[in-house]
């Protein structure tokens, strides 16, 4: 069946109530003042930011990173000089109490550390 | 707008649009011209009437809500066919995932054409717009746009952003269903 000359594609067999197209248009440009109103007043979304937004948002998360970076560098380097100083006082209460000189102090942690 | 404004090119009218006390008429004399072709398009898509009343109201409320935005890059006619077909699309995929199953039987929408009330068509009319609502969707619109509204390969080509290679590969392969279909179920 060849449909390209055929009737059918001059029938328009679908139909619409009277006057349709003439209230459909007052239908629609009622509407209109309205959907105006709604996009006047519509809550933007805080991620609706747009370019600058992220940008600031990644320097201010960069930021905030070093900062705390920084911090901990810090903070773990007092501790490490902490732990030290304990560490330099409590061999120095050792060899006070024990009477152990240094030489052999350092002998004997020589030895542990090799495993002799 | 008055008749004499009907004269009023693309240009003259999208000037008409940017200035916000112009606007309203500008607009009001759009969805009178714009309003039939859109519906007919529309309505070979989704069939009811109920359902191509709903999307040509909401093509031209969108089209409102974005008028802001459109610059004149594209005709008129072009930015509102492109509003409608998405409307028409998100309608229809929403609706396919409903009733995917009721309409794998066949004559069942040539069925449903003849009872509803905005349909006077015989039954090769309706069996004619079941073959045509069987295409895939993309497909369908290039064929209606051919087909029924008369358009050339590049009015569609520049609507739907397709090549008119494709379209005219699109087109030639809707008819040879269409026809198959008809032979199948005469």
């Amino acid at each position: 069946m060849q449909i390209e000359d055929n009737d059918i594609k001059k029938r328009n067999p679908f139909t619409v109530p009277d006057e349709y197209f003439a209230k459909v248009h007052n239908r629609v440009m009622s509407r209109l003042p309205q959907e105006r109103e709604k996009r006047k007043y519509k809550v933007t979304s805080l991620l609706n930011v747009g370019h600058w937004g992220y940008a600031a948002a990644t320097i201010l998360m960069f930021t905030i990173g070093g900062v705390l970076f920084y911090n901990d560098n810090i903070q773990m380097a007092q501790e490490i000089t902490a732990a030290d100083e304990y560490n330099n006082e409590y061999i120095d209460e050792l060899l006070e109490n024990y009477n152990i000189d240094e030489y052999a102090l350092y002998s004997y942690l020589t030895s542990a550390d090799t495993g002799y | 707008m008055t008749d004499k404004q009907q004269e009023y090119n693309d240009k003259e009218l999208l000037s008409h649009l940017q200035d916000p006390t112009l606007r309203i008429k500008a607009f009001s004399y759009i969805v009178k011209r714009y309003s039939e072709p859109l519906y007919w398009h529309i309505r070979r898509m989704v069939l009811t009437h109920e359902d191509s009343d709903d999307l040509l109201q909401n093509t031209f409320i969108k089209a409102w809500s974005n008028i802001e935005n459109f610059r004149g890059e594209s005709q008129i006619s072009t930015w509102l066919f492109r509003i409608a077909i998405n409307e028409t699309l998100t309608f229809l995929g929403h609706k396919n995932m409903e009733t995917v199953s009721l309409s794998h039987t066949d004559g069942i929408i040539a069925e449903q054409l003849e009872s509803d009330t905005y349909f006077n068509g015989d039954h090769a009319d309706a069996l004619f717009h079941e073959a045509v609502q069987r295409l895939p969707e993309k497909q369908r619109i290039v064929f209606n746009m051919k087909y029924f509204d008369n358009m050339k390969y590049s009015e569609i080509s520049e609507i739907l952003g397709t090549s008119i290679g494709a379209l005219k590969a699109s087109y030639h392969i809707a008819v040879k269903k269409i026809e198959s279909y008809l032979t199948e179920n005469n």
